[in-house]
């Protein structure tokens, strides 16, 4: 346990030499990649989303894939499709972008609904159906998506039902003034990233998955804690629907993964507050009163309500 | 596959074994003493867990067995009763023992059921003081040192298994422990309820004289005594007027000039009726072991209840033998100064030593020259109470004629020279006259309600013989009455002694009870109906052992209830309510929605935060784990709050 706890902190070490400045979107990039799950990065273009994805897959050999949406892209652009071999007289699949570990889905709101949805089953079915035929994604698979916040002109928003497949939503923001700098003066590292010596092999990175599910433990306490905070998200006079299931399953496993980055084989209430304004904000529905609002604050303060089990 | 060896056991099934043979032993041991309804029942559970022991291993859940466990003592103390309190107490522990046998036993259970077959077997030694109890005590104690050996075994490693041969070396090696301890037991089984002194103290017997009651008054031995503080007895009883405080004791009619003796006399039937007129006191005496057979009550003692008790004629009361042991006896008396005998010998109490000297024979003359006897003795009595004579216990005249120099020459001396010189001029005056020796006063426990008698209160008086009237009280020392308290009544010391005596009072009274076989027999003479009026127990003790055992018995299930409400979870929490008042001293107060390490992270003092991150760290170790804190985090967590 200890051993592999110091794998993650080592790519966190490498990968901060790359992301100046941006080791916390990196370490909750990493926790939603080691609990299967996917991550929505709403930020402006050029704060280095991109570099993040490929610095995380190929830290950890993973294979890496990137779809830039736009409204004429098209379900099969993302998914691949079959073409005749005139050689063989067959249908030959050619997988799309899809089939990699890390995907980078650009600008997700600029694609159709129809795109949109042939994402979503690839996200929450973890394969993809083409021609009637099924076939499976990588076992390790995680999208990071982003979304640009402020061009609305010509955008499908995802509905709400697709972000709450989305493990948690979080933005990069501005580097901090002497990592611009830094940047400035040596120039983008993102060219290098794609050389890098893996840290770890896909098979570890698998292998801490596993052992995130099953070596963490959640006690009852903590699993008390949760349905507070569930229950509290469904009954307040800010949100008309509160978190669903999924949402409190994400609650649990990233707590889960959060714990096991910081070395602890359990989970304490620290765990699931530390991230909570990642991973409730864009799984509920406000009020429209409140919709002008900052959510995670509001959230926060929802969960300053709740008393930890100690 | 294992290979098995055949000859080696399992230890636990030793243990087992000998832990229900120990079951059914001090069963055995009680049994005839106890109702059938609880010989059944244990009977019952007890092998109702052998079945379970040996078919399966179900065992029934530890708090039923204790809801259980304090229904039954809620029970018995329901139905308490001092007639048959220690049956009832004995029946409560065997069913408790025997439902002991119904958990699933670990090493402590274990200790238990044996701590409990002792208490079994102290229960037997309360009932029965005969040899049967010392059989069963070799046997149980035997048994007991060589299961708890065998169980150090067990508790080192639950799976142990040993061969035959080992297990006969430890058991003889364990041997040894029984064997030293049995004989030594049994000595200090003899020797221990006898005496009140501890047993070696004999070596460093101080040769000077105590002041303390004695057969015979002697006078002009020693120059010096000293006061001896140590209690001779308790008497429970109302308070009185200090006047009537006089213990009575021995009589002594014979003097040689230097020593009074007591003549031999005739017993009386005690059932004879005496005939003294006065109000009646009733007391309870607690008498403490001394070496003579003198047995004391509140003057004039009528009836004293003791088994083998004589009554003489001077109304002094004899046991056969020296008293060994602490004794209770119950007395009535009268207080009177007169004690009415219509014939008395006057030869013996009209008796002088021939070689007395002229000049008390003369001094008698002059004393005592009119011809009302009472004027005469007031005359006498004036003699010595007129100022010219004093009190002491120092210098006393140490010489062949002591008489003669406490009269003539030092005209200060002890009880003894002015009662002797008393009675001698009396006598010479031809009114008989004869010594009362015993105590005179006492301490009064407002708390326990009994007079505290101690042994330098010992005192001597005079009785003369009036004819119509019969004997009368004189105490001619002139000593004023505060001489027989213990002290000032501020001093803290006596008030500490005197709250650790009563104390003391009521556990020989309740607890020990003295003569046990004779508290026993009188309980059993109640129950059959047979009453005697002389030996009622008083209603105000049983109500306050009612008392003692509802106070008791809801100490007892309140500290069992909060130990049940402090379980192991509980301690968790208390441990945090700790660890937090510790940090609300430095000022940090965590909020309820604040997690610890939260919590922890908002201390500036790094110091303190060190200190603090450790026991949170420890803490959520077992706490976000469900695990439950074990003896050990316990220790290391107090140790962590302690240093913050």
């Amino acid at each position: 346990m200890e051993n592999k706890n110091n794998k993650v902190q080592k790519i966190i070490d490498f990968l901060s030499n790359y992301l100046q400045g941006k080791e916390k979107p990196l370490r909750l990039a990493l926790i939603a990649f080691f609990s299967r799950g996917h991550l929505l990065i709403e930020d402006l273009p050029g704060l280095g989303k991109t570099t993040l994805a490929i610095g995380i897959a190929k830290s950890l050999g993973l294979t890496f894939g990137r779809i830039q949406c736009t409204s004429d892209l098209l379900p099969t652009d993302i998914t691949g499709l079959s073409i005749y071999n005139k050689t063989t007289g067959e249908f030959e699949f050619h997988p799309g972008p899809i089939f990699n570990n890390i995907v980078l889905c650009d600008e997700i709101n600029r694609a159709t609904p129809k795109t949109q949805s042939a994402l979503l089953e690839a996200m929450g079915e973890k394969q993809v159906t083409i021609e009637g035929k099924t076939y499976k994604l990588p076992r390790l698979f995680s999208i990071i998506a982003t979304q640009n916040p402020v061009e609305q002109f010509g955008t499908f928003p995802l509905p709400e039902s697709q972000l709450d497949r989305f493990m948690m939503k979080i933005s990069i923001g501005y580097p901090s003034n002497e990592a611009e700098r830094e940047i400035l003066k040596i120039g983008s590292k993102r060219e290098e990233l794609y050389y890098i010596e893996p840290i770890m092999t896909k098979e570890d990175a698998e292998e801490i998955q596993i052992s995130i599910e099953k070596d963490v433990y959640v006690s009852e306490k903590v699993l008390d804690y949760i349905m507070a905070i569930i229950n509290k998200t469904r009954r307040n006079g800010y949100i008309t629907a509160g978190l669903s299931t999924r949402g409190a399953l994400t609650l649990m496993t990233t707590a889960k993964t959060n714990a096991y980055f910081h070395g602890r084989n359990f989970v304490i209430p620290e765990d699931i507050k530390e991230l909570i304004e990642f991973t409730v904000p864009h799984r509920v529905i406000f009020k429209e009163e409140y919709e002008s609002l900052d959510k995670r604050e509001i959230i926060k303060s929802l969960i300053e309500e709740i008393p930890t089990p100690a | 596959m294992k290979v098995v060896d055949l000859k080696s056991i399992k230890i636990i099934h030793i243990v087992k074994v000998f832990t229900y043979a120990i079951g059914v032993i001090s069963f055995l041991s009680i049994a005839r003493y106890i109702s059938f309804v609880y010989s059944g029942l244990f009977l019952l559970i007890f092998s109702i867990s052998v079945y379970f022991e040996y078919k399966n291993r179900f065992f029934i859940p530890r708090w039923i067995i204790n809801l259980f466990s304090l229904g039954i003592v809620a029970y018995t103390i329901y139905r308490i009763n001092t007639d048959e309190l220690v049956i009832q107490l004995v029946e409560a522990l065997l069913i408790i023992f025997a439902v002991k046998f119904l958990e699933e036993k670990k090493t402590r259970d274990y200790m238990q059921i044996y701590t409990l077959s002792l208490f079994l077997l102290a229960g037997l030694g309360l009932l029965s003081l005969d040899i049967v109890f010392s059989v069963y005590l070799i046997i149980v104690v035997i048994m007991l040192s060589l299961s708890s050996v065998l169980l150090t075994f067990y508790s080192q490693d639950p799976e142990m298994e040993l061969d035959f041969r080992t297990i006969l070396k430890i058991i003889f090696k364990s041997l040894y422990i029984p064997c030293v301890a049995i004989p030594l037991t049994v000595v200090m089984f003899v020797i221990l309820p006898r005496t009140q002194y501890p047993i070696l103290n004999f070596l460093n017997r101080p040769d000077k004289a105590k002041t303390g009651f004695t057969e015979s008054v002697r006078l002009g031995a020693v120059s010096n005594i000293q006061e001896d503080a140590s209690i001779i007895m308790r008497v429970h009883m109302e308070r009185i007027r200090d006047e009537d405080l006089y213990w009575r004791g021995i009589v002594l009619d014979y003097f040689d000039g230097i020593s009074w003796k007591s003549s031999k006399k005739q017993y009386l039937n005690q059932n004879q009726p005496v005939i003294v007129p006065g109000a009646s006191v009733k007391q309870v005496i607690y008498l403490e072991p001394y070496e003579n057979r003198y047995i004391f009550g509140l003057d004039k003692p009528v009836f004293i209840s003791l088994k083998g008790i004589k009554r003489l004629e001077d109304l002094s009361y004899v046991m056969p033998s020296p008293i060994e042991r602490r004794l209770r006896y119950e007395v009535l008396s009268v207080m009177s100064h007169v004690f009415y005998e219509h014939d008395i010998d006057k030869t013996l109490y009209l008796q002088v030593p021939e070689n007395i000297s002229e000049r008390i024979r003369q001094l008698a003359k002059i004393l005592a020259s009119g011809n009302d006897i009472l004027n005469n003795i007031q005359a006498v009595y004036n003699f010595f109470n007129d100022g010219s004579f004093r009190y002491s216990l120092k210098n006393l005249p140490v010489s062949r004629t002591p008489l003669e120099d406490f009269l003539f020459k030092n005209k200060y001396g002890n009880c003894e020279y002015f009662a002797s010189a008393f009675a001698v001029i009396l006598r010479l005056a031809g009114i008989p006259s004869r010594l009362v020796g015993g105590y005179r006063g006492g301490y009064y426990n407002d708390v326990g309600k009994y007079y505290l008698v101690p042994q330098k209160n010992a005192h001597v008086w005079v009785e003369a013989y009036i004819n119509g009237k019969g004997w009368m009280r004189f105490d001619p020392t002139p000593v004023a009455y505060e001489t027989f308290g213990l002290g000032k009544k501020k001093d803290i010391i006596l008030q500490i002694r005197l709250i650790m005596d009563t104390i003391n009072f009521y556990w020989y009274a309740f607890v020990i009870n003295y003569n046990l076989d004779r508290q026993l027999s009188i309980a059993f003479a109640i129950t059959q109906g047979i009453k005697r009026p002389h030996l009622k127990l008083d209603i105000k003790n049983l109500a306050f052992i009612k008392y003692v055992a509802i106070f008791l018995s809801v100490l007892i299930l309140s500290f069992f209830s909060i130990k049940a409400f402090m379980r192991r979870q509980d301690k968790e929490r208390y441990m945090l309510w700790q660890f937090y008042r510790r940090l609300n001293k430095y000022g940090y107060k965590k909020r309820a929605s604040q997690g610890l390490e939260e919590f922890v992270s908002i201390i500036k003092d790094e110091n303190l935060k060190e200190k603090a991150r450790e026991f949170v760290v420890a803490f959520e170790e077992s706490f976000y784990r469900d695990k439950k804190l074990s003896r050990m985090d316990i220790k290391r967590l107090k140790r962590i709050i302690k240093a913050i």
